[in-house]
């Protein structure tokens, strides 16, 4: 089986529940993920900030499938309480139920940013063996133990999902997610990138500072998101009849140019001499491009699911 | 032939070196396998691009934009198959 491309940390988590269940296509969680927030500032350019919800993404999750998500996380309890919880909970596991945990990438020793950077990362906790917990983490297709130490340092908070009440994929809010989640282009991303390099380079005297990439590397990360358009792309034109291949090709070149992008600041940091931002600004051009050709074929195959004829889901009490 | 075997050994020896002082992991330069993930061994975008950038300057040779995928840079091996490429298309 083809290994899941990683998209965003939380997704991922709740796509690998969905297929561990087993009954239900992952896909449509990742609508809109291409719009999904992320921080850009004086500072530059930041996967994640106090302002991001995830809150919004377990709702969607909720609503597009029924699953229950129990945030039994109590905040004024404090690390220690909740982590107890949280070992309760391994001790009555109960089949079908899910635990992911928020932790800080910076305590967990099979994360590259380990004792580098502090950023929040969901994985599931599968279990608790003595001072061992059972960690899968989807995003950074790991699956092994954690020590209790670094599990008490990286715990930030805790949910669970239940599948039992999960059902089918429902239409209404996968039409309802994909009229909010399919903004014109171009996407904010490249645009505050540009924005952001033009800016510190001219400011430069029209050399890379040496901190450029440092300040615009969760780009890449935010990038990745991009796969999302192929997988649901695929998710709607098998629905709908519609030609599986399509989009394959665009979804593709569209991350390729991310990278090479990327790779570009990168070099124009390392070299430290003037920079001719007319190639940069052009691959950017290409990243538009490429984003308005991956819309414009989901769009296509959206249409042509939204014409099937589906059974209603149920409402769940 | 004698040369260009002798260019291939030249280059290994200098992406193991490069690859250990840009990874600040000395034992590199003698363990590290031609076909292993560079990746792998803590040689994250920025330092991956550091070794282009230091390959350049080395071979007087440049790598396009248009190369600029990390999939190009996975392993040794197939860093050292570019700059023979490089280094024969402008002999």
């Amino acid at each position: 089986m083809k290994k899941p491309v990683p998209v965003h940390c939380l997704l991922d988590c709740l796509a690998s529940v969905l297929r561990e269940d087993g009954r239900f296509d992952s896909r449509p969680l990742y609508l809109g993920v291409w719009e999904a927030y992320f921080e850009s500032n004086a500072s530059g350019i930041s996967y994640y900030s106090d302002q991001a919800d995830p809150k919004d993404w377990l709702t969607r999750f909720h609503q597009i499938y029924g699953a229950a998500v129990h945030n039994w996380h109590h905040y004024p309890s404090g690390k220690a309480a909740n982590l107890k919880r949280l070992g309760e909970i391994m001790e009555n596991t109960v089949p079908q139920r899910f635990t992911l945990v928020m932790a800080d990438l910076y305590f967990i020793p099979h994360a590259r940013q380990f004792r580098s950077r502090h950023i929040p990362h969901y994985f599931i906790v599968r279990g608790r063996t003595g001072q061992r917990w059972h960690i899968r983490d989807p995003y950074l297709d790991w699956e092994g133990d954690l020590s209790d130490s670094a599990m008490s340092e990286a715990y930030e908070r805790g949910f669970t999902v239940d599948m039992r009440s999960a059902h089918p994929p429902d239409d209404s809010f996968i039409r309802q997610f994909f009229d909010v989640g399919t903004g014109p282009s171009p996407s904010r991303l490249i645009t505050e990138l540009r924005n952001y390099v033009v800016r510190t380079i001219e400011k430069n005297d029209g050399a890379a500072p040496g901190s450029l990439f440092a300040s615009v590397q969760d780009a890449g990360v935010i990038a990745k998101r991009l796969w999302g358009y192929s997988l649901v792309l695929h998710y709607f034109a098998e629905g709908g009849g519609y030609d599986p291949n399509v989009g394959s090709c665009a979804a593709g070149e569209l991350a390729k140019e991310w990278e090479r992008l990327l790779l570009m600041v990168a070099r124009y940091d390392i070299a430290r001499g003037q920079v001719d931002l007319g190639p940069f600004l052009q691959r950017a051009d290409r990243i538009d491009e490429w984003e308005r050709v991956v819309k414009g074929e989901l769009i296509q195959a959206y249409e042509h699911w939204r014409k099937v004829p589906r059974t209603k889901v149920k409402e769940t009490p | 032939m004698t040369q260009h075997a002798a260019t291939r050994d030249e280059i290994r020896t200098f992406l193991f070196g490069t690859i250990a002082q840009l990874t600040d992991k000395p034992e590199l330069e003698h363990q590290l396998s031609e076909d292993a993930s560079i990746q792998e061994t803590g040689m994250d975008s920025v330092r991956i691009i550091n070794l282009v950038v230091q390959i350049e300057a080395e071979y007087d040779i440049a790598f396009e934009d248009e190369e600029l995928l990390i999939e190009n840079f996975e392993t040794v091996s197939k860093i050292k198959e570019q700059v023979v490429r490089k280094l024969n298309e402008a002999s």
